[in-house]
């Protein structure tokens, strides 16, 4: 079944020198639930507001001073703090495909009639509810990381994840689904320590995506979150 | 604590733990100018002290245009959001590796000991010669996009890059191991570099991307070759 997506980004690379402008501007149509379980709908996409069509593409407008030059409308720029957290290599484990953000929107739209597929915010709940990217669903890792001291939520994870508990206490992921998970950026080590957690009692590598950029690279390509 | 131990290990296993510590180890390298000046410069992750006791919080990153005022300036960065057509998947071809900081660092550290290696910054001159990846050679894409426009910067390309003949088909076998960057994952420059030295049949095998180019690099405060 998951066979499928994991060659999402194959059948991206295939395109990937067409150059045509695709899904990152077609957009994705999702029905999130907001922090206080309203139903939002969203277009998930690259927005480009019009005021930023004519801003060149020069070393002036772009890596100037603290990079974006002034006359850049706010619009089209936005400011990271980049010296936080640790750098990851971009593969975690072998069989653990890494996603960018195409291939996120392709999950997303793939998501909308899958109930096999999820995207997970695995950062805890107050930045969740902050702003994240529509679709998601919130798990925070250390429900994994600490299973032990948050048996109720990990139960519950589990199972929503299609993990069954046999009756010798073993895992069944036959059914498990299929995950994408990101945190705050390529600096930040919350979805790799629940992918470590997952990999650690035996969910199978092939059914986990990673989504190194997280929100900083989401944000810094422009894209829909949950906040304006 | 044990398992925050077992979660490293983990980490370390994909690539080596020296890799990862690069980053704050450093990698020492060589830039050369447009006047053919040297200098060696050290590759890191750039941590200012006054960055140190910044809080992660959803206030400090995420509100408003995101990073918070408050933020020394040394500890942020901002960019332009709205440049260029597409976005490029994570991988653009099926044999092509796509690097990350970490393997950028690990190359670039290699290719110190092993001349088959070659760090490319695909973007214009004007662009390299402005900030660039310490490390990097500059080969503009058009180069090689266009040798009826640039006949002679071709030829010299090819040689750069080991590639032996004049016309199709090559002789690859001397063909360097090559990483190719430019602006940022929405950067097309690289990619078309890439689609070019395929057509001329260079070995994918033989090709690595560094898809988030100067956009992560920077916004990761790694070292480049302007202040």
């Amino acid at each position: 079944m998951f066979k499928k997506y994991i060659t999402i980004s194959l059948i991206l690379s295939l395109y990937s020198f067409a150059g045509d402008k695709g899904i990152e501007y077609s957009g994705v149509m999702v029905t999130a639930t907001t922090a206080d379980k309203q139903q939002k709908n969203y277009v998930v996409k690259r927005i480009i507001p019009d005021e930023c069509k004519n801003v060149p593409i020069t070393n002036k407008m772009l890596w100037t001073e603290n990079f974006a030059h002034e006359s850049v409308p706010e619009a089209c720029k936005s400011t990271y703090v980049h010296t936080k957290g640790k750098l990851l290599s971009m593969h975690l484990d072998e069989d653990l495909e890494t996603y960018g953000e195409l291939e996120v929107l392709y999950f997303l739209k793939e998501m909308q009639h899958n109930d096999q597929m999820i995207l997970v915010d695995s950062r805890t709940e107050k930045w969740f509810n902050y702003r994240t990217i529509p679709g998601a669903i919130n798990m925070p890792f250390n429900y994994f990381e600490k299973k032990d001291d948050y048996s109720f939520h990990f139960a519950y994870a589990l199972k929503y994840l299609g993990v069954f508990i046999q009756k010798d206490g073993e895992y069944d992921f036959s059914n498990a689904k299929t995950l994408v998970l990101f945190c705050n950026g390529p600096w930040c080590n919350q979805s790799p320590r629940m992918i470590f957690a997952l990999l650690k009692i035996g969910y199978p590598a092939e059914k986990l995506k990673w989504y190194r950029g997280g929100m900083q690279d989401w944000l810094g390509a422009g894209m829909t979150s949950t906040r304006k | 604590m044990i398992k925050i131990t077992l979660i490293f290990f983990m980490t370390f296993s994909i690539l080596s733990s020296n890799d990862i510590s690069l980053q704050f180890s450093g990698v020492k390298t060589n830039y050369t100018n447009a006047k053919g000046e040297t200098k060696q410069i050290t590759i890191e992750r750039e941590i200012d002290p006054k960055c140190m006791d910044i809080h992660i919080s959803n206030d400090v990153f995420w509100k408003a245009k995101y990073a918070s005022e408050k933020v020394p300036k040394a500890c942020k960065s901002t960019f332009v959001t709205s440049a260029g057509k597409v976005i490029f998947p994570m991988q653009i071809h099926k044999d092509i590796e796509t690097y990350g900081e970490v393997e950028v660092m690990a190359f670039v550290k290699e290719m110190k000991h092993d001349d088959t290696m070659l760090f490319i910054d695909t973007r214009d001159e004007e662009w390299y010669e402005y900030r660039t990846i310490p490390g990097a050679m500059n080969i503009h894409y058009v180069y090689i996009m266009k040798p009826e426009v640039f006949a002679e910067e071709y030829k010299v390309s090819l040689s750069k890059l080991g590639i032996v003949g004049t016309k199709k088909p090559f002789d690859f076998s001397q063909a360097k191991t090559i990483l190719l960057f430019c602006n940022g994952a929405w950067c097309s420059q690289s990619p078309n570099m890439i689609k070019a030295l395929l057509a001329l049949g260079y070995p994918p095998e033989k090709i690595r991307w560094y898809r988030g180019g100067m956009d992560d690099w920077l916004g990761l405060s790694m070292t480049t070759t302007r202040k």
